[in-house]
């Protein structure tokens, strides 16, 4: 499919939750920055980030994400809702080495989408389970358990409309990151961009440009200068 | 003065001490004159010399007790018409002697009034100053040259210091423990511990016991709001009731014991004397308390612990939080940020913050000129006359995640896209206030902007160098302005230089919309972007307001004004508490944590001995003078009301001088690392004064534009 240059990628909002310092503040600045840092500071409230993002496996695909990280506090609980609203995906992650604790904050997190998410079945948030924290993983056996904890993945996917895939991730080392974010676009249906650039271009004929902010501000203040000069 | 007067315990010290500092030993015998307070061995190695120690023998002044201050009463021989000639001034101060008394203009008239004074009060001080060995060559200077702290522990040099007795230690190591100069405890009024600053959880717990005994036999008192003890004359414990939590603090810090020495001649002492000598721990236990206000909010706190009285507070509490409040403690008590293992001082955000907390929750501004602050006021004020039109279908379609919300709100024929905003700042490099912007009827306590901006620092150091599109969404609760409630705090640092061709230095502007509704994010982003956009657009205004922040920062008023012997200076503009201060930099060259204790400490000193009020007949003098026409605003000083303060410090190789000068409008602080005299000392700081009253619209914002 051909990409016009004139029009900016999709917007794709995605959410990412989990208990606190399971890792999630840390593998957005990886996917962002490419980059590990030991000293990352708690998330007070949540974090709004974007990033246009082209698909490692199929090039001609770009995304604007729009990523929520948020802090996963009860105390800012309240405010959640208002984070996967619209949310295309949930990243739901846990820390791999502190698997039931983690884990069973994530399934809370997983029924609070389905109980949110319900109402609007036919656009149904895409949930991602993500086990962060895999280069401290050391047990005897890691193929063993990464399965136990696949499989009880799975289970939980039994109990869900929602779809849920599966990763392992190391922020620190960079293992499996960027592959969540290529599978998400590399997932989407060529429908997805096709309708998004149909009616982009449609628009463009039409003169107007939805994404210009410049001329949305510009006509804004016009309005602004004639109604402050009384 | 009594609040600086050395306990013969610390005298000990100090031999202790000098083993390791031998070109030290000639400060120790610095002395402090002790009119007041005659019993007082002298022996403190840094000696304040302000007003207040002015013997009154052979001194023009007189004075009289006060309120347990000396107030100094200048004589007519402090007058203008009689001021060429001084009684007892010998050849060696003949710099003074130069005027002639036939002075028109008043700043000349206050500029020799000060020195007068000043070269009095330094003269009748003459016998106990010990005159430096001028043989040997100034040198770099030591914190633990000061004996800030007591060096019981004999560090070898600054780092083992820092790491022994100030460095923040989580562990089980029990003597390591009782090393630190300073603790800090928040705990249930049921004994629970919530906080410590230093101690492994398992050492805390063996330390309640000992803390909720204090705290017992203060019981029948504990409906105060605080009790202080001291614990012999080196360590002071102050416990602040806000039930249902009860802070404590534990202090052995000498610069924050100063005026505790509350026994011996004070016997008059009320209480409400002690109340002041206990306000600098009782103000740090209060920011403490204010943070947890500020993310959990009082009925949160209070409803938990109203259910059961043993809750446990640290459940609802973040690893971020126990960060935030180790960093407080850092930051309060000795203006250093929390480093980690070998990492260096890199910005001075948290001294900043200790010398806005000493100068009584003062905010810093950021100078710029007033047309370019004027500007950006004028950005922040139209962004309440955002329309949100109901045919805004481009904006609706522009962000598929803001269309709904917009489509919502235009349902609810909401009008304005800023329609919840409340509060807007622009701040340089997360700290400094550059625009406010506040509604008619509220504002925010400058507690609340401390809070709010600490926070921000702390949100924003994980993207420190703007490296990437983020914005943050905070709920915090800012006590002052409502206790009971949330506010939704956006943030968004932009880095000015990427939107130029052409820039060598980074300048950070960081935008904070406050709202007071929690589903307002992307409304605010659409006014930061909105924000962004007025600020860049034009390039000539961005390189402008990249080079006065860049100036602000540097603030090289001291090259400027030619006033070379004065390394660092803070201007407090008292009527909105507000404060400048040029950069520590300037002070020894470098911004390491030598340099950052020194200025502490001196700063401390300097404030905390602002008990000098001068009450001078030139009163009478300047009115006099009021017919002639003053257009210098310096001029419009009262002359009373005044206080002055000087402070030397001076050992082998090294010496400062400190001077404070404060009336009803400012307050003024600075700092010499070289030889000054006394009139060199005061015309410069007249001159920084003057330069701070005439540029005073580019220096502070006031009060911030209302809508
Ligand atoms: N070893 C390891 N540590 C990690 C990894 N991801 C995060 N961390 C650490 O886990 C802690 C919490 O990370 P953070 O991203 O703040 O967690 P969040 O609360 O979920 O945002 C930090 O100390 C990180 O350094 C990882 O992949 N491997
Ligand atoms: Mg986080």
């Amino acid at each position: 499919m051909e990409n016009d240059i004139d029009i900016p990628p999709p917007s794709y909002k995605i959410v990412l939750l989990g208990d606190s310092s399971v890792g999630k503040t840390c593998l957005v600045h990886r996917f962002i920055t490419n980059k590990f840092d030991q000293n990352t500071a708690n998330t007070i409230g949540a974090a709004f980030i974007t990033k246009k993002y082209t698909s490692a496996n199929k090039p001609d695909r770009q995304l604007k994400f729009e990523i929520w990280d948020t802090a996963g506090q009860e105390r800012y609980r309240s405010l959640t809702p208002m984070y996967y609203r619209n949310a295309k995906v949930a990243l739901v992650c846990f820390d791999m080495n502190n698997f039931e604790t983690t884990f069973k904050t994530a399934k809370f997190w997983i029924e609070q989408i389905e109980l949110n998410g319900a109402t609007d079945a036919s656009d149904p948030i895409e949930i991602r389970l993500v086990g962060n924290k895999m280069d401290l993983f050391d047990k005897p056996q890691p193929e063993d358990l990464t399965e136990e904890q696949q499989n009880r993945a799975k289970d939980q996917k039994q109990e869900t409309n929602n779809t849920i895939t599966f990763h392992r991730t190391s922020a620190k080392d960079g293992s499996g990151v960027t592959e969540v974010f290529d599978s998400i676009i590399d997932n989407l249906d060529d429908d997805f961009f096709k309708f998004y650039f149909d009616k982009k271009r449609a628009e463009l004929e039409a003169g107007r440009d939805g994404d210009q902010l410049s001329n949305i501000l510009g006509s804004r203040l016009q309005n602004t200068a004639t109604s402050r000069c009384c | 003065m009594s609040e600086l007067s050395p306990s013969p315990s610390r005298n000990g010290e100090t031999s202790n001490h000098i083993k390791y500092n031998v070109s030290f030993s000639s400060t120790s015998k610095l002395a402090v004159p002790s009119i007041a307070n005659p019993t007082l061995p002298t022996g403190e190695p840094t000696t304040a010399i302000n007003l207040e120690n002015a013997g009154p023998s052979e001194s023009s002044f007189i004075l009289e007790e006060d309120d347990h201050h000396l107030q100094v009463v200048s004589t007519s021989r402090h007058s203008v018409a009689s001021d060429s000639s001084y009684p007892g001034s010998g050849g060696q101060d003949s710099e003074y002697e130069e005027e002639d008394g036939n002075n028109v203009n008043s700043s000349h008239i206050e500029e020799e009034a000060l020195q007068n004074m000043l070269s009095d009060l330094i003269r009748s001080n003459r016998s106990y100053v010990n005159v430096r060995d001028n043989s040997l060559p100034l040198r770099e200077l030591s914190f633990l040259d000061l004996n800030i702290f007591p060096n019981t522990h004999e560090a070898k040099n600054e780092l083992e210091f820092y790491e022994k007795h100030i460095q923040i230690q989580k562990d089980n190591d029990e003597p390591a423990f009782h090393q630190k100069l300073k603790h800090f405890f928040i705990l249930s009024t049921a004994g629970k511990p919530i906080f410590s600053m230093h101690g492994s959880d398992d050492l805390i717990m063996g330390y309640m016991g000992i803390i909720t005994t204090i705290v017992c036999t203060f019981e029948e008192s504990m409906k105060e709001d605080f009790k202080s003890i001291m614990v012999g004359d080196k360590t002071k414990i102050v416990v602040l009731n806000k039930s249902p939590l009860l802070l404590v603090a534990i202090s052995q810090i000498s610069y924050e014991l100063m005026s505790s020495n509350t026994d011996s001649t004070s016997s008059n002492k009320e209480d409400k004397e002690s109340d002041s000598d206990d306000i600098l721990l009782i103000n740090q236990l209060n920011t403490l308390y204010k943070y947890l206000l500020a993310i959990l909010s009082k009925p949160t706190i209070e409803k938990n612990f109203h259910n059961r009285m043993n809750y446990d507070l640290r459940k609802v509490l973040t690893p971020l939080d126990f960060q935030n409040l180790e960093a407080l403690c850092m930051k309060l008590t000795y203006g250093l940020p929390l480093l980690n293992q070998g990492e260096s001082i890199s910005d001075t955000e948290s001294f900043d913050f200790f010398i806005g907390e000493l100068m009584d929750s003062s905010i810093q501004s950021v100078k710029v000129t007033n047309t370019t602050r004027m500007k950006l006021n004028n950005i922040l004020l139209s962004c309440k006359r955002l329309k949100l039109r109901d045919d805004d279908s481009a904006l609706n379609r522009s962000s598929e995640t803001a269309s709904l919300i917009f489509n919502r709100t235009t349902k609810e024929a909401e009008k304005y896209l800023g329609d919840d905003l409340l509060f807007s700042f622009l701040l340089a490099s997360s700290n400094k206030i550059l625009n406010y912007m506040k509604p008619k009827n509220h504002s925010l306590s400058n507690e609340d902007m401390k809070l709010l901006f600490s926070m921000i620092s702390a949100a924003e150091y994980q993207n420190r160098g703007g490296s990437f599109d983020e914005d943050l969404w905070i709920p915090l609760c800012l006590p002052n302005f409502n206790p009971n409630g949330f506010l939704y705090v956006f943030v968004k640092k932009i880095s000015l230089s990427s939107y130029l061709q052409s820039s060598t230095v980074d300048q950070y502007l960081t935008i904070v919309l406050v709202s007071s509704n929690k589903n307002t994010f992307f409304q605010m982003r659409e006014l930061s972007r909105f924000i962004i956009n007025k600020i860049v657009k034009r390039e000539q205004f961005l390189t402008t307001l990249t080079d006065e922040l860049t100036g602000s920062t540097k603030l090289s008023i001291l090259n400027d004004i030619k006033v070379p012997a004065i390394k660092h200076f803070i201007y407090k503009l008292k009527e909105t508490n507000q404060f400048i201060m040029n950069d520590m930099v300037h002070f020894n060259n470098d911004r390491s944590m030598n340099t950052l204790l020194q200025l502490v400490y001196f700063y401390s000193i300097l404030h905390n001995s602002r008990a000098t009020r001068i009450k001078s007949k030139l009163k009478s003098t300047y009115n006099q003078q009021q017919g002639s026409n003053f257009v210098n605003p310096i001029n419009t000083y009262k002359i009373d009301n005044k206080k002055l303060t000087y402070v030397k410090w001076q050992g082998a190789g090294s010496i400062v001088t400190g001077f404070m000068l404060s009336d009803n409008s400012f307050e003024f602080y600075c700092l010499s690392n070289e030889e000054i005299d006394s009139k060199e000392l005061i015309s410069s700081s007249l001159k920084i004064i003057r330069w701070c009253e005439k540029y005073r619209k580019r220096l502070f914002l006031g009060g911030g534009v209302v809508f």
